[in-house]
């Protein structure tokens, strides 16, 4: 067994609800821990740290936009977690293009923000942000 | 006096002891910071109607550490599922990982950065040495982008020690 790094060169696309989008400028996945250093009166250096719940947060950003997330946010009706997946696949920088996917647990992921998703004439990009909230493990392959 | 002048960081050693850990090499940075919980480490005290400060309030304080790699670092290099802070042990019994993805966290007590002085010199920045209950991963951010030009897909641990580090 062998120790070393591994480069992830692009990300390919996104898969939820059994859709691929393929359209991704962005990919950002934040493993929130709610840590706090504990400390007593009249002492400096902390004494340990109070752990609390931990979530992730994903965020997606498109360009432009995808209907990936459609069956999983409505404005008149609670959102439902995303139905029979969630996937993001990525390329590893060798030469062969090796693919290499995360799987969320779909069933506790929710969509949580949907950002403007701005349209201009003459730009660049005219991105949507999407960002994803997870609880529970992630696998990787 | 003594003048510090980093080039790079040559790598991080994180595990448990210093015959138990991963040695990362691919460092994109690392970031070292003192964080008050109360803002700032000292603050005055002052009289109500008087001018000059009577003293010193005095925070409590710990280290704030960023590690970002570019992009994660494996204990398997054949199995992507492999990342360090899931599969590498951080404590004396060999059990624990940095990150518990269903349960707390346990505290590293084998942390050490190598960096490269301008002149060549390695020094070693020493955040835990077999010590318990003073060092931990708070949070992991993964950042793609397939934006044009992009060299770096940056995986950024966060860590907070509660004692000195020591530079040697």
């Amino acid at each position: 067994m062998v120790e070393g790094a591994i480069k992830l060169k692009s990300i390919a696309s996104v898969t939820a609800n059994t859709i691929t989008a393929t359209n991704i400028l962005t990919f950002k996945e934040d493993f929130v821990m709610n840590m706090t250093p504990q400390f007593m009166p009249n002492t400096y250096q902390g004494l340990g740290m109070l752990e609390k719940s931990k979530w992730r947060q994903v965020t997606f950003t498109l360009d432009s936009d995808s209907d990936v997330f459609d069956a999983s946010y409505s404005v008149v009706a609670a959102n439902s977690a995303l139905g029979t997946s969630f996937i993001a696949t990525f390329v590893v920088a060798d030469a062969a293009g090796t693919v290499e996917t995360w799987t969320y647990t779909h069933g506790d992921s929710y969509v949580q923000r949907k950002e403007f998703g701005r349209i201009e004439d003459g730009a660049r990009r005219n991105t949507t942000e999407y960002t994803i909230y997870m609880f529970g493990v992630k696998a990787i392959t | 006096m003594v003048e510090l002048k980093y080039d790079k960081v040559t790598n991080i050693e994180i595990g448990y002891t210093a015959a138990e850990h991963v040695t990362i090499t691919n460092v994109l940075y690392f970031a070292e910071r003192v964080v008050s919980v109360d803002g700032d480490m000292v603050d005055e005290l002052s009289m109500i109607n008087d001018y000059v400060p009577g003293g010193l309030h005095q925070n409590h304080k710990y280290l704030e550490l960023e590690m970002a790699l570019d992009t994660d670092w494996l204990t398997d290099t054949t199995d992507p599922a492999t990342r360090w802070a899931y599969t590498q042990p951080v404590n004396a019994a060999g059990t624990k990982f940095a990150i518990d993805e269903d349960g707390a966290n346990t505290a590293i007590e084998w942390f050490l950065v190598t960096v490269r002085e301008y002149d060549g010199t390695a020094t070693t920045l020493e955040y835990a040495a077999v010590d318990t209950n003073v060092l931990w991963c708070t949070g992991e951010t993964s950042e793609f982008t397939n934006e044009d030009g992009a060299r770096h897909q940056p995986v950024t641990f966060k860590f907070i020690c509660l004692q000195d580090v020591v530079r040697g």
